[in-house]
């Protein structure tokens, strides 16, 4: 270990190279995290984004996944896969990213939101339409 | 205002060379992580693998200045994140966490604020990101955003002190002496 001199570079800034490590390393530890584990009961499959909610359930239902529930975004599925090489079929029928389900917890929620927004809506549009 | 003096100079050189050792010493360690909890080892180990080299190139093409202390900063908390990513959903994935302020404790001995904040910055990074995103990740079981907001700031606060006694050590011993700190004359005999 003969290195370790103070060499000054001045060709870029001192923390960019940290900066690129950071990002890389969080990228590796994020994409490890939020993938589905082999076997896992439930996947969220995203299909690519220009794919509309009937081409992936029809993508879903080929890779022979049941359809649990639909998400925000209509390319993104909750699915059940198939027992045998149930995420490898998801991604031969199209699908880009097979993810943990809490990944996209958030996706959910907005769509829970919508619902309870929805709601919201019309218990005011009865209540305005009881007083007048 | 920062003093370079020689001997800080040089207990930045032994703490350089220890950390690369610890670095190192992650990938066997992670490769027996894996293999005792049956998981896969080849991504872990190869992401250490990764993160000791961009040291120890860093250390190697650009000397011990700013950049490489940064970059040793960096590769030692994505270590330790893949350590706490590795004992996901096990009891001990909390006390992976305890590695987070012990490898933040080491950083104090470049008597470099620096490398202080840009663990704490890629601490924070890792938690409150993917604390949001995939709790299961960071805490065993899950956990609520309110975990990662009590958890960082603590932290943070932890190594403010650090760094501002640090700093302050820095510039009394310098101003007394021109030269390191008391933390960076006991650093000597390790030259």
């Amino acid at each position: 270990m003969g290195s370790g001199q103070n060499i000054q570079d001045t060709r870029w800034p001192a923390w960019l190279n940290a900066a690129a490590l950071l990002i890389a390393s969080w990228g590796v530890i994020a994409a490890l995290s939020l993938r589905a584990r082999p076997g896992a009961e439930l996947v969220a499959a995203g299909f690519p984004p220009w794919w509309g909610a009937q081409r992936a359930f029809l993508a879903a239902a080929s890779a022979n996944a049941a359809i649990v529930r639909t998400t925000a975004i209509p390319a993104l599925l909750l699915v059940r896969p198939d027992d045998r090489d149930g995420l490898s079929r998801l991604r031969n029928a199209g699908a880009w990213l097979t993810l943990d389900p809490q990944a996209i917890a958030a996706c959910i929620k907005a769509d829970d939101l919508k619902a309870d927004d929805l709601k919201a809506n019309r218990l005011e549009i009865a209540n305005d339409l009881r007083r007048r | 205002m920062t003093f370079e003096g020689d001997e800080l100079e040089c207990l930045r050189q032994s703490t350089s060379k220890m950390l690369l050792a610890v670095l190192w010493l992650h990938v066997p360690i992670a490769f027996i992580i894996a293999l005792t909890l049956g998981a896969d080892w080849l991504v872990p180990v190869s992401f250490l693998v990764a993160m000791a080299l961009a040291a120890t190139l860093s250390w190697r093409m650009s000397g011990n200045g700013p950049s490489t202390r940064l970059v040793f900063a960096v590769a030692l908390m994505a270590g330790v994140s893949m350590f706490v990513f590795q004992f996901a959903g096990h009891l001990w994935q909390v006390d992976m966490h305890m590695y987070f302020f012990a490898a933040l404790a080491i950083l104090v001995a470049y008597c470099d604020y620096r490398p202080i904040v840009a663990g704490t910055a890629a601490v924070a990074l890792h938690h409150l990101t993917l604390n949001l995103i995939l709790p299961a990740a960071v805490y065993p079981g899950g956990a609520d955003l309110g975990h990662s907001p009590c958890h960082n700031p603590a932290n943070r606060g932890r190594r403010l002190n650090l760094a501002g006694a640090d700093t302050f050590e820095s510039l009394r011993d310098g101003g007394r002496e021109n030269g390191g700190g008391q933390g960076c004359k006991r650093g000597r005999s390790a030259c």
